[in-house]
């Protein structure tokens, strides 16, 4: 990729188009926008190849963040703000049938995350799903919750500490 | 803030939600060189990644493909062949394994990608790089890899045997070449195949073999006379021990 050499856009594309688009339109809620941002992430990512490094995680969690943070900049735009809003996870049997992942092992992967979130009190995924799919401050989430800032750090703090845990199981 | 009070703020300085006064106490501390709690930042950045994928799947228009190629590499990124097709597929498995790797192997990915580029230009056997997809698609697969020098990562497979992808190895002389070797635990290293890199220095063997990994010490690679070597005549390198 950073050589930009023929067939690794494609490749690229291939590989990582769909998870990126999905992750865009949970935060966007619209198709025709999600596929504007999907097309800017990888230009970026194109682009800053050369900024990789692989010493501070994965090439996808890397686009991924860039995907994200595309997307949360939108969703704070005036355009992005009239957007609806989405703030619950998708029912299982969605999630189950129309995974990602061929590979067992990213599917057992992926399963372990979205259980470890179900696990959670209501409350700890709620924060967890606004911290990451609504790009909000915990300062934000208290206004948002009508919870005081302490109630939420507290909720998050516990709420990271379960995903740790069962991550750490995962890659042990 | 001591290093575990960090821990417990990174997923949110990397998904840039941190606040004053949490967040420049947190870049202070990163900033001093804490080892540690930039290891644990890449696996913030991982775990971070792995929430985003509980969203439900959906499928970008077709339109969307063209358009992306066309801005990042121009037309010709959309000519379809087998080659595309099987780089896909490869990329598709290293990225599988990638993730399987998780936080413990995040930084192989690159040395994958790599590898992917290399393989889309060697014009390896069809059928060869088929059993080289199989053999990493494959869940009981397993992955070591070696430290310092030139970098290798094996995987390792009971039926399948021993595939190494390596960068970065020196030319030879005609007269030599690469050998692979199976290390069993108290025992002779048993020869694992000859190979030669290509000319950026990358390589891939694979060596089919029965592998029974608790009896299995390490594996190493060494240079051999053309003709290759019941046991090494030079110091092995690319030493990865298994199990470790």
């Amino acid at each position: 990729m950073r050589r930009k050499e023929h067939g690794a856009a494609a490749d690229l594309y291939d590989t990582y188009s769909r998870l990126v688009f999905s992750v865009v339109l949970r935060i966007v809620q619209s198709r025709e926008t999600a596929e504007d941002l999907v097309q800017e992430v990888f230009l970026r990512v194109w682009n800053r190849a050369d900024q990789f490094d692989p010493a501070r995680g994965g090439l996808s969690a890397w686009i991924l963040t860039v995907a994200r943070n595309l997307s949360i900049d939108y969703t704070r735009s005036a355009a992005g703000k009239a957007r609806l809003v989405e703030t619950s996870l998708p029912d299982r049997e969605t999630f189950e049938a129309t995974g990602f992942f061929t590979d067992p092992l990213q599917i057992d992967r992926a399963r372990r995350v979205r259980a470890a979130l179900d696990a959670l009190e209501e409350r700890q995924r709620q924060v967890i799903l606004l911290a990451y799919f609504e790009g909000l401050s915990q300062t934000e989430m208290a206004t948002r919750l009508g919870q005081p800032l302490g109630t939420v750090k507290t909720w998050t703090r516990s709420a990271l500490q379960t995903l740790r845990e069962q991550l750490a199981e995962v890659a042990a | 803030m001591n290093c575990d009070e960090v821990r417990g703020h990174l997923e949110l300085l990397e998904l840039d939600l941190l606040e004053d006064p949490e967040r420049s106490e947190v870049e202070t501390h990163l900033a001093g060189g804490c080892a540690v709690c930039r290891e644990a930042l890449e696996r913030a950045r991982e775990l971070n990644a792995a929430v985003m994928t509980i969203v439900p799947a959906a499928t970008p228009s077709p339109r969307l493909r063209r358009r992306v190629l066309q801005t990042l590499a121009g037309p010709t990124a959309l000519r379809a062949n087998w080659w595309s097709w099987a780089g896909y597929a490869l990329a598709a498995s290293l990225a599988a394994v990638t993730l399987w790797q998780g936080v413990r192997y995040a930084q192989q990915e690159q040395r994958l990608q790599q590898s992917l580029a290399a393989l889309e230009q060697s014009g390896i056997a069809r059928q060869e790089l088929q059993q080289t997809i199989q053999f990493l698609r494959d869940p009981v697969t397993q992955v070591v890899s070696s430290g310092g020098g030139p970098g290798g990562v094996y995987y390792l497979n009971p039926k399948r045997g021993v595939l190494l992808i390596a960068d970065n190895l020196q030319p030879l002389d005609p007269s030599r070449t690469y050998q692979m070797w199976v290390i069993p635990k108290g025992r002779d290293p048993r020869p694992a195949g000859l190979f030669r890199p290509r000319r950026d220095g990358s390589a891939i063997h694979r060596f089919q073999t029965w592998l029974d990994l608790s009896e299995t010490a390490a594996i190493a690679v060494s240079v051999e006379p053309s003709s290759g070597s019941q046991a090494p005549t030079s110091t092995p390198f690319l030493l990865a021990k298994v199990g470790s």
